[in-house]
């Protein structure tokens, strides 16, 4: 044999083998080429490698294993994974610790043909799928680990070879770029399904919405999009709604101007509250603009709110609230007339007690004066008598009632002087307890204004109450007199009704601070506790019809009231009752006098 | 009213010294009456014990004590006297029943008349004589009878 002969058989059978590996290696390349054409669907694709990888590397089964999208770097034991075995769909899949776990840390190929006696993967090897040999190479693009490729159990004694490796290093390195194609078309397919639906639904509640809404785009900030609600508010069909701007179709150009815009734009929701006279009936609304996504894209949403009926019942219930308001009005002048009567009725009850007060007072000096009158005018004619007699000296004096006419004449002018002091007295003590002349307000001395009353009320106590006075140095306030005198009078003829025989009306006055205090307490019957509550109120007596009109405390309450002051009441049954008026010392008046 | 007859003694009661002195001033001009006049019922009830009078005009309200509640005392001190209760128109109801209860002659209303007080008061004492006439009368029908009682019983002993 020829050695050359041989060797250059031997050569050209190499050169051979060479060449077809080569024809191999194009078809192989050839084959996954055509199918980036073919498909973009990854599926297919990666059934595409793993067949295409058990029938050149001639094993059993071969697998894709690929990472999440995005998160090539992540750590691998959490890292999500898909894989695909031949003839199987592809699945989740976890890297885990074992060959993954290697393969994640390592990114180089690993060949190995006794996984038994593999002391790294022992566990591998007891997995259900019996894998005796394998080989493994990463699936790069772009630079990044995006999966493996992996082949096991080759159909060979020898097992997996050197040129095995190199065969499926360059499958693998054709095929990543595919692989990763197909995931981003996925990717993309994906998303924007997801940008479908997300468009759909949102159509599907612009549809649902009661509300108007109507969107549109942030450039042109024309109308993309109406619902049917818009084209029911509007009352134009949707083609002539879409294209235009918002203040087009709706009475608001505000939202149609930059300044307006810009706050839109800026996040702002805009609310506008119009009247839309389009249409059937004039509707109410209120408008809001916001920026939203829509799908991909920034877009401005206007919502309408038809508040027509809201307005309506508003509208509805101020109509009634009026309606209400002209009845109160009614009801409270009526009110008031009847309290104006009741408080006539009350004056006129407590103008019939100073009446009878007033009359028992002047009934002694005037019944003196008269009484007195009538002696003077017979004394008169008896001198007269006398003088006409011619009397002499002697005649006077034995004229026993000539004598007595001259001796009395002293007596009743002195008595008569006294008698008109009194009325005169008593007129003043009348005019300064009513103050008729003075109905603005006063600078008094309270104490003068109980004196006047006292001296008014005194027939009422005089026989079987004794009025013990203590009174303090206190200023004069600043008053109606008129009205404190009636809430004296009051209370003394409350007090004095209050006791049933005889006993005691104690009246105080002193100052506490700015305070100004009037006490007058009795000792009557006192005031139940349940009673106490309501004695203040109008219309609350317990005097019985026909005696008192139960305004008497009320009024004094208002009359303290309008003083700035207030009225206090304590009582205790059997014992008696305390009222204290208490008043403030106005500022001017307060300097000086004893605290 | 004749010479031979007592002096009629009247107590005037007011707790008002200017009613007191027109009352005492006009009956001094007009009549021959001693007055006696206070200006408290109390004092008054202290001083008639012991004194004898024939008529009472007091006044019904004043300070320490009423007048009808005055007069009802006066009536255990001298069951004769002549009671008049003069009073104020306010006080007219309270007179009126004072009245019944107390049995008051006659009441005056303030102001008063002169004329009018002075014929009530007139005709009070004429009653009061009328009593006091009266009761001698009884008395000495009484003791007329009680002579012949005594006569009686004389001439029944002189017989036996």
């Amino acid at each position: 044999m020829p050695a050359p002969e041989t060797q250059s058989l031997e050569a050209l059978r190499e050169e051979n083998l060479q060449l077809r590996r080569a024809v191999e290696e194009l078809s192989i390349l050839n084959a996954i080429g055509s199918a980036i054409g073919s498909t973009m669907d990854l599926n297919e694709v990666v059934e595409l490698i793993v067949q295409e990888s058990v029938k050149n590397l001639n094993v059993e089964q071969a697998a894709v294993m690929l990472l999440k999208l995005d998160e090539e770097e992540a750590d691998p034991f959490r890292t999500m994974a898909r894989q695909a075995y031949s003839g199987s769909e592809i699945v989740p899949f976890r890297f885990g610790q074992q060959l993954t776990g290697w393969m994640l840390k390592h990114r180089i190929p690993l060949l190995i043909n006794d996984l038994q006696s593999d002391e790294r993967f022992r566990a591998v090897a007891n997995a259900e799928f019996p894998i005796r040999s394998l080989l493994s190479v990463p699936l790069r693009a772009q630079g990044k680990m995006v999966g493996l490729l992996n082949v096991f159990n080759k159909r060979a004694e020898a097992g997996f070879t050197a040129e095995d490796q190199r065969l499926l290093s360059i499958i693998a390195s054709q095929s990543s770029q595919v692989v990763q194609n197909a995931r981003l078309y996925d990717q993309l397919q994906q998303r924007s399904k997801e940008l479908q639906d997300s468009e759909t639904k949102y159509r599907a509640l612009m549809e649902e919405s009661s509300e108007a809404i109507l969107l549109a785009g942030v450039g042109q900030r024309r109308i993309l999009e109406v619902n049917d609600q818009a084209v029911r508010l509007t009352g134009l069909p949707r083609e002539r709604l879409i294209g235009r701007k918002i203040g087009g179709v709706l009475p608001v150009p505000e939202l149609d101007n930059d300044e307006t815009y810009g706050r839109i734009a800026r996040g702002e929701s805009v609310r506008v509250s119009f009247r839309f006279d389009e249409g059937n009936a004039p509707r109410y609304v209120d408008l809001s603009a916001t920026l939203v996504s829509y799908g991909e894209n920034r877009v401005i949403q206007v919502i309408c709110l038809d508040v027509t009926e809201r307005e309506r019942l508003a509208d509805h219930l101020r109509h009634h609230a009026e309606e209400l308001e002209a009845e109160v009005g009614a009801r409270t002048k009526d009110l008031r007339e009847s309290q104006a009567r009741l408080i006539q009725q009350e004056k006129m009850a407590a103008l019939g007690m100073l009446v009878a007060g007033i009359a028992h007072e002047m009934n002694t000096p005037i019944g003196t004066i008269n009484s007195n009158a009538d002696t003077l005018g017979r004394s008169i004619e008896i001198i007269k008598a006398a003088i006409d007699k011619e009397s002499t000296p002697d005649s006077v004096r034995s004229d026993t009632r000539l004598n007595r006419a001259l001796q009395l004449l002293d007596d009743i002018a002195g008595i008569n002087k006294i008698a008109c002091e009194r009325i005169v007295a008593i007129v003043g003590s009348l005019r300064n307890f009513a103050r008729l002349d003075e109905a603005e307000l006063q600078i008094v001395d309270l104490q003068e204004g109980i004196e006047s009353t006292l001296t008014l009320v005194r027939h009422e106590l005089k026989n079987r109450i004794q009025v013990v006075k203590e009174y303090g140095e206190i200023p004069r306030v600043r008053c109606h007199p008129n009205q404190i005198n009636q809430v004296f009078m009051n209370l003394l003829v409350n007090a004095s009704q209050a006791i049933k025989g005889e006993g005691e009306i104690a009246i105080k006055t002193f100052r506490k601070g700015d305070i100004v205090g009037v006490r007058i307490s009795d000792s009557g019957v006192g005031i139940p506790p349940e009673t106490l509550s309501k004695i203040f109120d109008p219309g609350f007596t317990t005097k019985g019809v026909g005696v008192g009109t139960g305004l008497g405390l009320s009024i004094c309450f208002k009359i303290a009231e309008d003083h700035d002051g207030s009225i206090e009441v304590e009582s205790e049954l059997g014992k008696g009752t305390t009222f204290t008026l208490l008043l403030p010392v106005p500022p001017d008046l307060g300097k000086g006098a004893a605290e | 009213m004749s010479e031979t007859e007592r002096v009629p003694v009247i107590v005037i009661v007011d707790d008002e010294e200017m009613v007191l002195t027109s009352l005492r001033s006009f009956l001094m001009l007009e009549t021959e009456y001693e007055v006696v006049t206070y200006n408290s019922p109390q004092q008054a009830l202290k001083q008639l014990g012991d004194r004898s009078f024939d008529l009472v005009v007091s006044d019904y309200l004043m300070p320490d004590m009423n007048g009808i509640d005055f007069l009802l005392e006066v009536k255990k001190l001298h069951p004769f006297a002549t009671r008049i209760l003069l009073t104020g128109y306010a006080d007219k109801e309270n007179a009126i029943k004072a009245i019944n209860d107390v049995g008051l002659y006659q009441y005056v209303e303030k102001p008063w008349n002169n004329d009018d007080i002075l014929l009530t008061i007139q005709n009070g004492l004429e009653r009061r004589f009328l009593m006091e006439k009266l009761e001698e009368k009884i008395r000495e029908v009484q003791s007329v009878q009680q002579n012949l009682q005594d006569i009686q019983a004389q001439i029944i002993k002189a017989f036996i």
